[in-house]
């Protein structure tokens, strides 16, 4: 074979990024069809953290009264984020978002969350404060540990941690305010960090 | 450790266009896991605690001979542990991530994200 000729069999040439790409999204895919949800943003979560060590800390400057406010809003900047990073790291494997998957953890995640939300607005005339983020530390958990058994093993770890959080805070209320920060902003962080290395960002 | 990264990518990539498969450095790359079969054991058993070997098969489409062939060799890695036990009358083998299979496989997802991040950075 001349040499005109075996340039003329040569095969496309592929770009070494594009091999690393399709070896991502083969892990992820092999991940996904063992029945568990892996796009779960790593990166997320610690920015999720980062937020709720802030609200945290505006909450801490502000009045009582404002207190719950800060952490509404705060709820709905994690929801955002999560669902940003989520569907960015998605978007970047190649792989469908609202899958399989994604669905059973959406619907093993949402019903600790309801009974979250409306244990605070059966409680919120109270004014007991610490009574209520004890709550959402502890249903927070629980959802987290339930919709984790569809996702990556560590998500029910982060569950349980959150869990134990809100025991604490129940059991102790002085430490609902410190509990609230290492739950919501540390264990956010924490394990953002360790999904981020071991799953991708 | 983002320096890390970066070094690794700049000695794994070397951005331009090429007519093999997945051609990494062979000094930084893990060539026992670079096999899709055994990319794939790790990266079910990352995903999942624990699997059978029969939810393995089906997880990743392999013949028995092919599986059993490529499990094997990650256990002599020491990247995945396998346990033998019964079900009922029926045996059954289930094979878990070890320490040094997670950090293996973390090695080398990192090594892939550093390679396109490398082109991504230009």
């Amino acid at each position: 074979m001349t040499n005109t000729q075996s340039q003329a069999f040569q095969p496309e040439p592929t770009h070494l990024h594009e091999h690393a790409a399709d070896n991502l999204r083969f892990i992820r895919e092999t991940m996904e069809n063992t029945g568990r949800f892996t796009e779960l943003s790593g990166l997320g979560y610690v920015l999720i953290g980062a937020s709720a060590a802030l609200a945290w800390l505006v909450s801490n400057a502000l009045e009582p009264g404002f207190e719950i406010a800060v952490w509404f809003v705060e709820f709905a900047v994690a929801t955002v984020l999560g669902l940003w990073f989520t569907a960015r790291k998605a978007a970047s494997a190649g792989t469908a978002l609202w899958n399989r998957s994604a669905r059973k953890l959406l619907l093993a995640f949402s019903p600790p969350m309801a009974a979250g939300g409306l244990l605070t607005v059966v409680l919120y005339p109270t004014g007991n404060l610490a009574l209520i983020q004890g709550i959402w530390l502890s249903l927070y958990g629980v959802s987290v540990m339930t919709g984790g058994l569809f996702s990556v093993s560590i998500i029910p770890v982060m569950g349980m941690a959150f869990m134990a959080a809100g025991a604490i805070a129940l059991l102790w209320p002085d430490t609902t305010s410190w509990m609230m920060l290492l739950g919501f902003g540390g264990l956010h962080g924490l394990f953002g960090l360790l999904i981020w290395r071991r799953y991708g960002g | 450790m983002a320096k890390a990264v970066k070094k690794t990518a700049e000695n794994a990539a070397p951005n331009k266009p090429t007519t093999k498969p997945a051609p990494a450095p062979a000094a930084d790359l893990d060539r026992l896991i670079h096999d899709r079969v055994r990319l794939g054991i790790l990266s079910a058993l990352a995903a999942d605690a624990s699997l059978s070997f029969s939810e393995l098969k089906k997880v990743l489409k392999a013949t028995d001979g092919n599986l059993s062939v490529h499990a094997r060799k990650l256990e002599d890695a020491g990247y995945v542990a396998c346990s033998k036990g019964y079900e009922g009358r029926t045996p059954r083998t289930d094979y878990r991530l070890t320490r040094e299979g997670r950090k293996a496989l973390e090695q080398y997802v990192a090594h892939m994200e550093a390679i396109i991040s490398h082109v991504k950075g230009g």
